[in-house]
């Protein structure tokens, strides 16, 4: 049996069911709480599975509940897909070619049921030749861009992703590379576009990236998407690498020429000490692989200094060219007056003096000898390419 | 020449499974609906292709009653299951 101590101890446990053997009891004076955390945490999925197969007992009412919410939660990820294979079918129609990345391709192809993996939004991979298209596209389709590209070419340069929303709220994220900042910048959309595969849908062969891909997308975003890994993303990092299909060598060969090793060996790090999951022996040679000083301070902008402008700076340090470097700072300092309209129409804070302290606050650093390129100075903007 | 019809889930289907009911969408409209209790039953034995007899078989068991008086419900079920496109009729001719 599982000693759980507290709500987290309860989560993490929930979130590596099945990965192991041993009840999960969760007291029930924490029970309310940990629903609250299953919900946030969209671990709904995995909940039902342990309750289904024991591992988690719960009593009739808590069952029930579980159910209910579990049931409000795969509702969602169904008008997801439906709207999905909308899409599909138009960007189809105009020849434009869209991988789906992480929620559907996760749990229609690594989880047992796809009932364990919710997911609440999109992400829809373009090469960037397509990525004007495919943004019209969703246009005409009912969604609206939330912010406009800083300035004209932007997306193209150093963007990662930008998010549609249509009139239900349905968000999708188009990207054109996998994460924000300097690893987006180093990886190779392309190369990852001619690793794919599909999974069956709704009468429709849609198409995902393959397993080694899927791999490295997981990997990234649960190492990357937020300071500290979200139980989920590790889950689909753990389902991911037990897939029989996983190309470890072409992994390693991505990870080592794309400079990816911190956030890989982070990723896997993670999910072996939050899921208590061992991972296949490939992963862990790929994590031993000693970093490079500008893998570290990459690192870092995701983690520690992601707050204060972090990835911005790590984005411009790992651009190539001064002319490049200098035209990313000016688009983000001096973006056009339509994005500052947009940024100032959902509430956050939009002048060009708050933009440019930014920019003045690294000079102003270096100057002082605070400690290189890669040091970072508080300031409002600095989401790196999602600006 | 003699020919047996199975009954299988439509591929157009979206779905999934919450406890014992299922929730089922389609991909070219809006909307999501609930199966009956019956209906997801029948729907999860239709894993794999089933004829009406072999689908009566597994619902006796599920449901605790006889195939006498379950063949009838299961004869509209699947008339229905069909007529809303979830379930798709196969006639193999042997």
């Amino acid at each position: 049996m599982s000693d759980t101590g507290d709500v987290a101890t309860d989560l993490r446990l929930i979130a590596s069911a099945g990965l192991h053997d041993g009840t999960i009891r969760v007291a029930s004076e924490r029970w309310g709480r940990v629903l609250w955390g299953l919900k946030s945490n969209r671990l709904t999925g995995l909940a039902v599975a342990a309750y289904e197969t024991g591992q988690l007992p719960l009593d009739a009412p808590q069952g029930d509940v579980l159910l209910q919410h579990h049931r409000s939660v795969m509702a969602d990820a169904l008008r997801i897909e439906q709207r999905m294979l909308q899409l599909h079918d138009a960007f189809a129609t105009r020849g434009i070619r869209v991988i789906v990345l992480k929620g559907p391709s996760v749990a229609h192809t690594v989880y047992p049921d796809p009932a364990m993996r919710p997911f609440g939004d999109l992400d829809l991979l373009v090469s960037t030749t397509d990525w004007r298209a495919a943004c019209r596209t969703l246009r005409d389709y009912g969604f609206t861009r939330d912010l406009p590209e800083p300035r004209r070419g932007f997306d193209e340069r150093f963007g990662k992703a930008a998010t549609h929303s249509d009139e239900s709220g349905l968000q999708i994220d188009l990207h054109r590379t996998l994460v924000v900042g300097p690893f987006g910048l180093w990886l190779d959309p392309n190369e990852l576009l001619r690793h794919t595969d599909t999974f069956a849908l709704g009468g429709r062969s849609v198409a995902r990236l393959d397993a080694t891909g899927l791999l490295l997308n997981a990997v990234l975003h649960a190492g990357l998407g937020t300071s500290s890994p979200l139980l989920l993303p590790l889950r689909d990092v753990a389902e991911a690498a037990r897939s029989p299909e996983v190309d470890w060598d072409r992994l390693a060969a991505w990870t080592k020429r794309w400079n990816l090793s911190a956030a890989v060996g982070h990723a896997f790090a993670s999910t072996t000490r939050e899921l208590s999951f061992e991972l296949p022996m490939p992963a862990r040679e790929i994590s031993s692989v000693k970093l490079r000083p500008s893998e570290r301070r990459a690192m870092r902008a995701y983690t520690d200094r992601r707050r204060n402008g972090g990835v911005a700076l790590a984005t411009m340090a790992a651009i190539p060219g001064l002319r490049a470097k200098a035209t990313y700072v000016f688009d983000l300092a001096m973006p056009s007056r339509e994005f500052m309209h947009a940024r100032a129409a959902r509430g956050t804070h939009a002048s060009y003096v708050s933009r440019l302290r930014v920019p003045a606050g690294w000079i102003a650093r270096r100057s002082r000898g605070a400690g290189g390129g890669d040091r970072v100075v508080g300031g409002r903007g600095g989401r790196g390419g999602d600006a | 020449m003699s020919s047996i019809v199975t009954f299988g889930r439509s591929q157009r289907v979206l779905w999934r499974r919450v406890g014992t009911e299922v929730l089922v969408a389609d991909p070219d409209a809006s909307g999501i609906s609930g199966l009956s209790a019956p209906a997801s039953a029948a729907w999860m034995s239709l894993e794999r292709p089933r004829t009406r007899d072999q689908l009566v078989d597994e619902l006796v068991g599920t449901f605790g009653v006889t195939a006498d008086e379950i063949a009838g419900h299961v004869e509209r079920l699947l008339d229905q299951l069909v007529e809303r496109g979830l379930v798709v009729p196969v006639i193999a001719v042997e």
